[in-house]
Formats: C-alpha cells, structure tokens, sequence
C-alpha cells in the first residue's frame, strides 16, 4: 500500500559561493580570519522547506502549487529520496519513479533507445522487462525515428516526451512530477493527461508541482499550496 | 530506484551508508551500463573504437622502453616487459583516483533527479577504468610476441593484484569524490599530486637504483599497489612483506573513509 508521510519537515539548502567552493579559500579564510574572510566564510543556508506535515494516501493524486522558488521541486526531490530532510520524520512507501529533472541523467551522447534501457534500469528493471517495454515507450513517446539519434540532438518538447513515457511506464506506485507538461503540444499533454489519470486509478499515488491551475484542477483531488517553503492551504477536492 | 524508503530519523546514519554500498553492489545492471556507455561515448567518433587507447599504449612504450633502458644502463629484454606492465597499471591506478575523484560532480544531474545509492557512481568509475585497464593489457601482447616472452602460472597473481587494487579504489573513490563535491578546487590539486606520484615511483626507474633510499620506494602506496600487478608478470610472486603493506593501507583506508561517508553521505546531493 502506497503511502507518503511527512511530519514536520523542514529542510535546509546550504547555497555555496566561489569562496567557500573552493579549499584554499576556506583555508586562507581560517589562517587570515579578516572581517571580509569570516563573512564569507559562512555559507548561507536558504530554508527550503519549513515544517512540512502532509498525510498522503493510496489513490491521491496531489498538485503541488507555488510561485517559483517557493519550494516546489525541493519537496519533490525530498519524496524521491534524493534530499535528506534536516529535521522531522519522512516515511515514503512504494517503489518512486520520478520526473525531476528534464534530462533524467540521461547520456546525451547515446540514442533514444539507449537512454530507454538505461532508465529503465535506473527505476530498478529488468532488461527483459525494459525490452518488453520499449516498443510502448517509444509508440507513446511519438518519436519514431527520432529513438536512434542521440538525445543531445532533441528539443526540450521531445526530451519531455521521452521522458514522461518513461517514467509512466515502469509501474511505479508513487509518481513524482515536476512542471514538465507545459513543454509539450497540446496533442501531447492531452494524450499525457489521459494516460496520467490512468495511472492514478491503477491504485497510485500521483504528486504533481506545477503552476498552471487548470492542469492542477484536471488531474488532482488534493492540492497543496507552498508559498515561501511552508504549506498554506491544503484543499481536498472530493471525487 | 528506491522501494521500500526507511524512516529516515529511525535508522541510523551508519547504517545508511551501509544500505547504500550493499543497494550500490545489487545495482550491477545499472553501473555496468553506465560504464559501458562512457567507454563508447569516449570512443564513438573513432575508427578504432577502445583499441585507441590499446595503440596509445604500444606508442607510449615503443618510444620510452628504448630510450630509458639505455639511460638506466639495463637490458630492454629485461626492462620493457617491466616498463610496460608498470604504466599499464598506472593507468589502472591513477585512473581510480582521477576518475574517483570526479564521481558525483560528473554525476550531478543523475545525482539530483534520481534516486540511487551513491555507491553506484563509484563503481561506475571502478568498472570503466578496469575496462580500460583490459585494453591496456592487449598492448601487452606485441611485446610479449617481439621479445618472446612466455606466459607463466605466476603471472596468475597478478589477477588478485588487481582485486587489490580495485579493494584500495573504492574508498579512495568516496573519500576524494565526496571532497572534491564541496571542495571544487580539490581536483585540481588531486591531478597534481597523482602527476608527482608518477615521477616518485618506480615505474621508468627501479627500486633498485635508488641504493641506500629504498625507502622512498618500500613505503610508497602506489608502488605497493603496483607491485602486486607488476611483479606477478615481470619476477614472479612478491613477497608476503608487500601483501601486508597493501593490506594494511586497504585497512587504513576503509577506517577512514567508513565514518566520513557515513556522516556526509546525506549532504552529498547539497554539494553536487
């Protein structure tokens, strides 16, 4: 049973200058200890997230609303595991795919295909699983021809759409999204929504951080508003 | 990449780092892909694919054998088998701590957009440079033809020598990859020693000819490492003497890297 919940959690994003990037400037800061040195020195931390408590169950599927900057990716990247919270309790249950980032970590030397396999082996398949796979990816992505050119060679609309049909298909239970969907056409997000809300009724949990209201509206029944890296409003949207 | 996320604040962070390595072992699949996929991108716009570093090799050795076995006064049929299988290995070597180094800074976007134990960049950088390293040893071949060299079953030591090495890189590869991800600069620096190192060992030169300062040799970590390669192919099984210096540097390092990733394993998506 898939679940996320949070419990007070804040989380800290210290912000690194040239100086302090740098081991001889923190070195020659610690041996001259000037004013100018000691206050640079200091690494400034943004507080990212702050105090954090959402309960979300099997079935949600919750928009995440925000300006930008007000912590909307952060809160993704904590879900998936890849930020620690600096305080408060995180329990996430399920196996995560997640669409953070518009690249993935793909190699952009190598092909459509390629980058298929290797995220598919990332999000924990097997390659006959990822083989099995593949042709549907690629029929949903839209791309065709385009799988055997290197991804460095796509526009951002195409890398969403590889992407996205990537991370729908590994049979996830918990689906993180960041705005990705503004970048495709209109033939593609309908087509995405679509296949979006399927996904949520195969018993899953859909987290979606997006500013545009009307995609918010369409796919999610809880949404969560962030301003500033705290919560303000949580609205469930009864079905 | 994860399935079942642990309450983080339950479990301690040791134990976290443990996960992370034994996640890391499991996700073979993913880092030896990985891997192959740097090795073919380096190599994609070339004719002769990986074998390019294979002939830079020969090249290397062709044009040095000669030259520094006349000036050290030693036979090349002695010296170039010994040259060449010591800057082989210095690949493998320098290649762990350069490339180890440079993990997760090179692995940022796959850092911080998807999920996956830390352990997998480090043995993506190990299985890529131990591909390489076979590369290298085809450059071995000519030479063995040329000189009528024989293989011999010591030279079968040489294959744990390796496992040594690569036992050594790992938390090598933590360390100086976590350091070199807050430290930007560290690389840089790290590039620099490794180019001295290679002056300071006895690889154009032999342990030999430093006379009464074969200290500078005995208690070189990376001569210690490179003997349990070299020596194998070129003399014959080392002595027990240099498995135990490699076994207590492979002990000192694991002590220290242990409960330094244990403790900054969480900050590392912060820095990359």
């Amino acid at each position: 049973m898939p679940s996320i919940i949070l419990k007070n959690c804040s989380l800290d994003l210290p912000i690194y200058g040239t100086i302090n990037r740098s081991l001889k400037g923190t070195v020659m800061a610690s041996a001259t200890g000037g004013r100018i040195a000691a206050a640079s020195r200091n690494v400034m931390v943004v507080k990212a997230l702050n105090n954090i408590s959402l309960e979300i169950h099997e079935g949600d599927r919750v928009g995440i609303m925000g300006h930008n900057g007000s912590g909307k990716t952060s809160l993704l990247r904590m879900l998936a595991g890849i930020y620690e919270p600096t305080s408060g309790q995180l329990q996430v249950q399920g196996k995560v795919s997640s669409f953070i980032n518009l690249g993935l970590g793909m190699d952009s030397e190598a092909t459509g295909a390629e980058n298929i396999l290797l995220c598919g082996l990332m999000f924990g398949l097997e390659y006959d699983e990822i083989l099995r796979l593949t042709p549907s990816i690629g029929e949903f992505s839209g791309l065709g021809d385009f799988l055997d050119v290197p991804v460095r060679t796509y526009s951002s609309g195409m890398m969403m759409r590889l992407v996205f049909s990537i991370v729908t298909s590994v049979h996830a239970e918990i689906l993180l999204m960041d705005e990705w969907l503004s970048v495709g056409d209109a033939d593609f997000v309908v087509h995405a929504k679509e296949r979006m809300t399927r996904l949520v009724d195969s018993a899953s949990i859909l987290v979606l951080a997006s500013h545009n209201e009307e995609v918010v509206a369409d796919l999610c029944n809880v949404i969560v508003r962030l301003d500033h890296g705290e919560i303000v409003d949580v609205t469930r949207v009864s079905p | 990449m994860s399935t079942t996320a642990p309450a983080w604040k339950a479990t301690s962070q040791a134990r976290l780092a443990w996960n992370d390595l034994k996640d890391g072992l499991k996700a073979h699949r993913v880092w030896v892909r990985l891997a192959r996929m740097d090795i073919k991108q380096r190599y994609r716009r070339s004719i002769l694919g990986p074998f390019w570093i294979t002939l830079t090799m020969i090249i290397w050795i062709v044009a040095l054998g000669p030259l520094y076995s006349h000036l050290l006064g030693v036979g090349s049929r002695g010296f170039i088998p010994y040259l060449a299988m010591g800057i082989i290995t210095w690949g493998l070597i320098s290649g762990v701590i350069l490339d180890g180094a440079a993990a997760f800074v090179t692995a940022e976007n796959l850092v911080r957009s998807v999920k996956l134990p830390y352990t997998v960049h480090i043995l993506r950088v190990l299985h890529r440079n131990l591909v390489i390293f076979a590369h290298n040893l085809v450059a071995f071949v000519p030479f063995m033809i040329y000189l009528g060299i024989r293989p011999e079953w010591t030279w079968l030591a040489a294959i744990p020598g390796v496992a040594l090495i690569l036992l050594a890189a790992l938390p090598t590869a933590f360390l100086l990859g976590t350091l070199s991800a807050r430290y930007r600069d560290l690389q840089q620096m790290i590039a620099s020693v490794v180019q001295l190192a290679f002056f300071i060992t006895p690889i154009f030169w032999q342990r030999e000819q430093l006379k009464g300062r074969t200290y500078i040799a005995d208690y070189n970590p990376f001569q210690i490492l490179l003997e349990v390669v070299r020596r194998p192919i070129v003399e014959g099984i080392p002595p027990m003497a240099t498995y135990g210096k490699c076994f207590i540097l492979i002990a000192l390092l694991y002590l220290v890297t242990a409960p330094f990733f244990a403790r900054y394993r969480r900050r590392l998506a912060f820095w990359v």
